[in-house]
């Protein structure tokens, strides 16, 4: 982890973390066993990550798959581009989410997951409605697809910025009479509380450490990255292994290398080598692209702009308001945790929690990327842009992209956009404001 | 007003039935439409005998209950129970687009214009399970999109105008 991050090395190999390697071996080993899954009778559970039940779904003996995962793989790994044209061609409008249009497009092209292995079909799609409407196009889409049964829970829109006994109530009901019983037909099992409860048990143990990992970056220099880096900081708990002994080793070994970066007065590793001199720090709103993923990320190393907080980390669950999940609640914890993600939060709460990353993080701007394709996070944005502004006095910014769709990517737009915005914060600086 | 209305049209000895093609218009209107876009389907030769605009005022068929002890609950009820199969509604038992078909049925029309606002999400990421549910009927389609805020539809009007002219000249 020695190399300066620089430009024009993008096909260079990138630089990894030890707990990079053990996530991508978690991942590896998880896509094997979906392959294997129908040849060993095991069942499969398609959800979303917002909202996700992993805890529960694992305490049955069922695996989850999470169709924007495969998505975000499919843009990194360059496949996205031939779903995306299939799926229009199919009759999908090119104004619609591109993540959908993307697994549309790998199901009709064979289903064949990010490690190059098939996807078994879905036993069940359990459709966790949190915020983004549409996840339930998507899953009757899909539902049609694979004449999958559908289990729906309704999460209630946090629409005045709380959640009030009542919601968590009829969360709770749904859990208990629609998703238990839907587990229980397609695995054979009885509901285990206790199963559960050790899960939910390891989950607060890893979310403790991934927080501890995300706030690092309110130190100067920050050792990490919390929006691109964040991503991979995000994986394990966000997708199949919350609640698992995989996802408390990573988070502790996470949390060791940072630690020893800090140690160390180190900034954060980018594939392309360590930002010495952290020059601008950012708080960044709106999920990233994913098809140049590493030539987005350059732009800013290129210029020793570190992101020291982000929105899109929190997609899958928000822990860094103090929320754990509480085995001792087990179900009404998962309640608060579908109510509590991101998406699921009105704007008024989107502003407050950025207001305070500007001030908490000491950010000297605050950056929205426009996904073109979703309106569930595009929508309010410009309104977030200047309440912020208005609120923190800091600078913000306006790029656009889109997540899977490298039509939209337009790399020279963003990077004369991204260096404006960084001239912006000089002048700032130089005024003293 | 309606009555009067069927009253002064009928009594128009003047209109005449014109040799249009009969096309239900579906893009999950949450409000009315451009009346620029009614015309221009209109002049390219459509009758549009069925509709799906300002769905707030259609969401519930039939009557709500009005002599139980529980208005609330027959209110809730009303909504989950006979709201319209609209896009924005998650749809659970019932068949993804057997509604369309049975309302073409009813209304008689020959053929299906989907035609959603291009920012409308629930429209156009339902339109797939619509369309196959109207070609597994063997009723004819055609889709596009406008944008609600420009009075541009000449690309609509020709390409309607195909569409009325390929029922009218080509269909069974």
């Amino acid at each position: 982890m020695s190399k300066q991050a620089s430009p024009g090395n993008v096909a260079a190999a990138a630089l990894k973390d030890q707990s990079q390697e053990r996530q991508k071996a978690m991942i590896a080993e998880h896509f094997r066993k979906l392959a294997e899954a129908p040849e060993r009778g095991e069942k499969c559970v398609y959800t979303f990550v917002p909202g996700n039940l992993t805890e529960l779904i694992d305490s049955f003996g069922l695996l989850p798959v999470l169709p924007e995962i495969n998505a975000l793989q499919s843009g990194m790994r360059g496949k996205s581009r031939d779903y995306i044209g299939l799926a229009e061609k199919l009759g999908h409008s090119e104004d619609v989410c591109t993540y959908v249009k993307c697994d549309i497009g790998m199901l009709k092209s064979g289903n064949i997951g990010p490690t190059g292995e098939r996807l078994p079909n879905p036993d069940l799609l359990l459709l966790s409605y949190t915020g983004c409407f549409t996840f339930l196009k998507w899953f009757e889409l899909l539902g049609q697809e694979y004449n999958a049964p559908v289990a729906m829970l309704h999460v209630p829109y946090q629409g005045d910025g709380v959640v009030t006994d009542s919601m968590r109530t009829y969360v709770v009901d749904q859990i208990k009479k629609k998703v238990i019983p839907a587990l229980e037909r397609i695995s054979g099992r009885a509901y285990d509380e206790e199963a559960l409860k050790e899960r939910l048990a390891r989950s607060a143990q890893a979310e403790e450490d991934l927080v501890w990992v995300l706030e690092s970056a309110k130190r100067r220099p920050s050792p990490i990255d919390a929006y691109f880096g964040g991503v991979y900081y995000i994986g394990p708990i966000f997708t199949a292994f919350r609640g698992t002994q995989d996802a408390v080793l990573y988070y502790r070994e996470l949390r060791a290398e940072i630690e020893e970066r800090i140690a160390l007065g180190k900034g954060p590793v980018t594939p392309d080598g360590e930002i010495e001199n952290e020059r601008y720090r950012l708080v960044v709103e709106g999920p990233p692209n994913w098809t140049s993923f590493r030539k987005f990320w350059q732009m800013f190393a290129e210029e020793g702009a570190v992101v020291v907080a982000s929105t899109y980390t929190k997609v899958g669950g928000v822990y860094d308001n103090g929320f754990r999940h509480d085995p001792n609640r087990p179900l009404e914890t998962l309640a608060d945790y579908c109510m509590g993600c991101y998406t699921n939060l009105n704007l008024p709460t989107r502003v407050q929690m950025l207001e305070r990353y500007v001030r908490e993080y000491s950010a000297d701007g605050f950056l929205i990327n426009s996904v073109k394709s979703c309106n569930s996070f595009s929508a309010g944005q410009l309104m977030i842009l200047r309440e912020v502004e208005r609120r923190t006095g800091r600078p913000g910014g306006f790029i656009e992209s889109d997540l899977v769709d490298p039509r939209y990517f337009s790399a020279s737009n963003i990077k004369n956009r991204l260096e404006s915005y960084f001239q912006m914060i000089e002048q700032k600086r130089a005024g003293g404001a | 007003m309606l009555r009067e209305y069927r009253e002064a049209v009928l009594a128009d000895e003047d209109r005449r039935s014109m040799d249009q093609a009969r096309v239900l218009l579906a893009g999950s209107f949450c409000e009315q439409p451009p009346l620029g876009l009614l015309r221009t389907l209109e002049r390219a030769g459509c009758y549009i005998v069925d509709d799906d605009f300002v769905q707030v005022h259609r969401w519930i068929t039939g009557d709500v209950r009005a002599d139980g002890a529980d208005p609330l609950g027959d209110l809730v009820l009303a909504y989950l129970k006979q709201g319209i199969a609209s896009p924005i509604r998650y749809i659970d038992e019932q068949v993804k687009g057997q509604a369309l078909v049975e309302r073409v049925e009813r209304s008689g029309a020959e053929g299906v214009i989907f035609c959603a606002p291009s920012f409308c999400d629930p429209a156009l990421l339902d339109q797939p399970m619509a369309v196959a549910a109207i070609e597994r009927a063997g009723i004819p389609w055609t889709s596009f999109k406008y944008a609600g805020n420009t009075g541009q539809f000449q690309v609509i009007r020709e390409q309607a105008g195909t569409f009325a002219d390929s029922i009218k000249l080509w269909s069974e």
